[in-house]
């Protein structure tokens, strides 16, 4: 490989594959249905980012999986399946692999055959060391039910969203990273009942906007949106469910008092939306990156960016967002000349 | 998120890698055509390399471009797209199959009969999901009267395939029921059972009697002609069955009176187009540069639907249930108007 | 403040109500919880008998099956086995407190009746079962949308939400301090 151009800044790992979430120009930030086609490569002041539906994150993968599974291992809660939702979720499975190894050609194969027994896949990611034939409809064949099976191979929280009477439910997830959410408590609920613990969303009747999006989202067109916060942990921890809450509860009051604002975390959540076309059903699914205030600081353009947006919220969204108490401390030691602000902790 | 910038953004970038999901325009061959009445003939399509077709929703249709010799509608037009529904479960196909029944009006389905045949290549689209099971369902109700019978087998076929329970009541004359034998096959695996009734006495007598005999959480879904539907909604009324569980497609439209004149303002642009007795909303949206998909124009098919800001709506489509029309968030563009003589709409394109 | 009518909790649990017998049913069962302890009737058992009676003298024509029962599991109980061999046309009335109509309404959604064959008669509002989300426990308690409670399970102090599960009846309750936090659903 020959490097022709030496970029001011990392350009590989955590940082260039990061989805930083504002368009370079932006200094504003509303919430809005801000949907975009999928699979469209996005260049940021670090790097890129958007080639795949999947982003397995690098060298990260390894570790991200082995947390996924620890917790679904631990938790089997985090999976729930409503009635009638097993086709939805075979539907989900084999549309992702065979993405996953038109993808990932080096690391991940699929084959099809058609036999007398069914539809047989046999799947093969080399990079987690899975072989596994199964077909297609028959439980039997999996370790697992087929939602479970492809959370176990991909970084992805994973939601199915169908209608029934007029309105769009989540009738299947499995949520291990996703924010301050229950997937035991919210799975077979209609969009809008859940929305209420959103004040932020429903503003402006962007749940509304977006439930539209999504009845209408069309079988030939993959779309994602970008979403993002200051997150509840001090740590690069994805989980921050509910669950976990007692574990990550404490996290940011102890960095508030401290001032450590080096460790606090962007959150940037990727979303995709997808037709499967067997059953109608459109993911909801949910990548979530997270990167500290530390690493931000190391990209100039991003910092001043950040510093910029959340600065500039009106003070009901900053504090939907949870961050209005502290926002001023943190992004005055962003923006400070490296070196002015005492340098506590670091980026995990 | 401007259009345009959408479309160029997915001619770099397919949507979906894998050929199994194209539901784009495309070639496909005739690769078997049986006679199975008079009037009706199967065809069955792959694809030109023999590989997996997109996966659809039971009931879903598919839209093949025809060459009528006798054209309906403007002179110039050489062609047209006519949708039929799809016989299979849907489940990873290698196949399309169609029913089609001659109709005699020298239209679609006539070309179907007299022109194609096994080799050729014709041209379709799809498959569009416009009859989809409900898939909480507990048990499935499953009518079919004449040529209704080809949603009505994919349904059926479907809820064998994921391992369901249903009921089929078959309306059709002696001599003319297509798909009997499949019927009668699917009713000898457990779990299915199969009605048939060959008069319309028989018909209403049969309904009522297996309308009164479903399992808490069924589902019943019919497609057929209105006379027949007519009839299974009654019965569905007389035993007591709430509107969300009684699903049903028509084929023809009833004849609709030119309409109101009213106002559509469009959201993006504040453009305001008067709409007359006459014309369509969808023929106005046209006409003004607006995309607006659409098929049937009928109020059939459900493919024009455009979704509403506000003002009063006079719904005359067939494919809104009673709770969505009264939602006024949405309308088909194709045949239903403001709500009265003046009235100002607000479509949200 | 969202509005509550767009939320999970309908309007019967948070505000007594009695709905209208469906005319369009053939079979209606009809499940009073009365609360009523061995010292005999309770002030709710009153009202319930009451609304019940008013269900049966407009039931027209229609099958009843009537239930009056003391508790939440014995109003299940009857309503399940009265479901066992239910046929499509078939309607189910509950009455009883909020809390109890929640309760029996998740059975009914269990056995496959969907919101439009279901109707309530609500004559208390005030206690509330909340459903612990870090272990799990359930609590019953009288206490009002977003106030506090002490978790049965763990001794967390749980906020209440105004957000109810279908399922099972209950409202979901976390640890209070989270108010303070960073969290969002997807959407």
């Amino acid at each position: 490989m020959t490097v022709t151009t030496v970029r001011p800044f990392p350009t590989r790992g955590h940082t260039a594959r990061l989805p930083w979430p504002f368009p370079d120009d932006l200094t504003e930030f509303r919430y809005s249905v801000n949907v975009e086609p999928a699979r469209v490569v996005r260049r940021t002041a670090a790097g890129e980012w958007g080639a795949h539906i999947v982003d397995l994150g690098g060298e990260e993968y390894g570790a991200i999986m082995a947390d996924r599974r620890r917790i679904l291992d631990a938790d089997p809660t985090r999976v729930r399946v409503m009635p009638g939702m097993a086709p939805a979720c075979w539907d989900l499975l084999v549309y992702y692999l065979r993405d996953l190894a038109a993808s990932y050609p080096h690391l991940m194969e699929l084959d099809e055959t058609a036999t007398p027994a069914g539809d047989r896949f046999h799947w093969r990611n080399h990079a987690l060391g899975t072989d596994q034939v199964f077909v297609l409809g028959d439980a039997a064949s999996l370790p697992c039910d087929p939602m479970t099976f492809l959370g176990r191979e991909v970084p992805d929280d994973l939601l199915l969203v169908k209608e029934r009477d007029g309105r769009l439910h989540f009738d299947a997830g499995l949520v291990t990273f996703a924010a301050a959410w229950s997937v035991s408590f919210d799975v077979g609920m209609s969009m809008d009942e859940i929305h209420q613990p959103v004040p932020g969303l429903t503003r402006a009747g962007i749940t509304s906007r977006a439930e539209q999006f999504l009845r209408r989202l069309p079988a030939d067109q993959v779309y994602r949106r970008v979403n993002w916060t200051l997150s509840a942990s001090g740590t690069r921890k994805l989980d921050v469910s509910l669950e976990e809450l007692p574990e990550w509860g404490t996290d940011i009051p102890a960095l508030v008092r401290d001032e450590d604002w080096g460790r606090l975390q962007l959150r940037i959540e990727v979303e995709h939306f997808v037709r499967l076309p067997m059953t109608g059903a459109v993911t909801f699914n949910i990548r979530t990156h997270m990167t500290s205030l530390e690493e931000i600081r190391q990209v100039p353009a991003w910092r001043d960016q950040l510093a910029r947006v959340v600065l500039e919220l009106p003070d009901d969204i900053a504090a939907y967002k949870g961050f209005l108490d502290y926002r001023e401390p943190a992004m005055a030691w962003l923006t400070a000349p490296v070196g002015a602000a005492p340098h506590v902790g670091g980026a995990g | 998120m401007s259009a345009p910038a959408v479309e160029r953004a997915v001619e770099r970038y397919p949507a979906h890698l894998h050929p199994a999901y194209a539901t784009g325009v495309r070639s496909l061959r005739v690769v078997e055509v049986v006679r199975l009445t008079d009037t009706v003939r199967h065809v069955v399509l792959e694809a030109p390399d023999g590989g997996v077709l997109a996966s659809y929703e039971p009931g879903a249709h598919l839209v093949v471009t025809t060459f009528p010799e006798v054209l309906p509608t403007e002179a110039d037009q050489t062609e047209k797209r006519n949708a039929y529904s799809l016989t299979g479960d849907g489940v990873n196909p290698r196949r399309y199959a169609v029913s089609v029944l001659r109709r005699g009006d020298g239209g679609g389905s006539d070309w179907v009969h007299d022109a194609l045949a096994v080799g050729d290549l014709v041209e379709v689209e799809g498959p569009r999901s416009s009859f989809a099971p409900r898939h909480d369902q507990r048990h499935a109700l499953l009518v079919a009267g004449g040529i209704g019978v080809t949603p009505v087998l994919s349904h059926a076929r479907a809820v064998v395939r994921w391992g369901g329970t249903c009921e089929i009541v078959y309306s059709y004359r002696p001599g003319h029921g297509a798909h009997l034998e499949d019927l009668r096959a699917l009713a000898a695996r457990p779990g299915v059972t199969l009605h048939e009734a060959t008069t319309v006495e028989h018909t209403a007598r049969v309904l009522a009697e297996r309308f009164a005999d479903q399992p808490l959480g069924t589902h019943a879904y019919a497609c057929g002609p209105v006379p027949m539907l007519d009839a299974y909604v009654d019965a569905a009324a007389a035993a007591g069955w709430p509107e969300g569980r009684v699903h049903l497609e028509r084929f023809t439209a009833p004849e609709l009176d030119a309409g109101v004149p009213f106002t559509a303002t469009v959201a993006s642009t504040g453009q305001r187009l008067a709409v007359p007795p006459g014309t369509s909303l969808l023929t106005a949206l046209l006409d003004a540069g607006h995309e607006v998909a659409n098929l049937c124009r009928q109020g059939v098919c459900g493919e024009c639907l455009v979704p509403v800001r506000s003002g009063a709506l006079e719904h005359r489509d067939l494919v809104l249930s009673e709770s969505e029309k009264s939602a006024g968030d949405r309308m088909l563009s194709c045949v239903s108007r403001g709500g009265h003589a003046g009235a100002e709409i607000e479509v949200d394109l | 403040m969202v509005s509550l009518s767009q939320t999970s909790l309908p309007t019967w649990a948070h505000t007594p109500q009695v709905e209208p017998v469906d005319p369009t049913g053939r079979v209606h069962t009809l499940v009073g919880v009365t609360g009523d302890g061995a010292e005999g009737d309770s002030p709710t058992g009153t009202a319930v008998r009451e609304v019940v009676a008013g269900w049966q003298a407009a039931s027209g024509s229609a099958t009843l099956h009537v239930h009056l029962c003391a508790d939440v599991a014995a109003g299940i109980a009857a309503l399940e086995a009265d479901l066992v061999s239910a046929r499509v046309g078939h309607r189910v009335l509950v009455a009883g407190t909020a809390d109890a109509c929640l309760a029996v309404r998740a059975a009914a959604v269990r056995a496959g009746l969907a919101d439009d064959e279901l109707r309530f008669g609500v004559v208390a509002a005030d206690v509330r079962t909340v459903w612990c989300v870090h272990c799990s426990a359930t609590t019953a308690a009288a206490v009002g949308l977003d106030e506090d409670l002490t978790c049965s399970g763990c001794a967390r102090t749980l906020v209440v939400y105004p957000h109810v599960s279908r399922r099972t009846g209950h409202h979901l309750g976390f640890m209070v301090d989270a108010e303070d936090q960073p969290w969002e659903v997807p959407a």
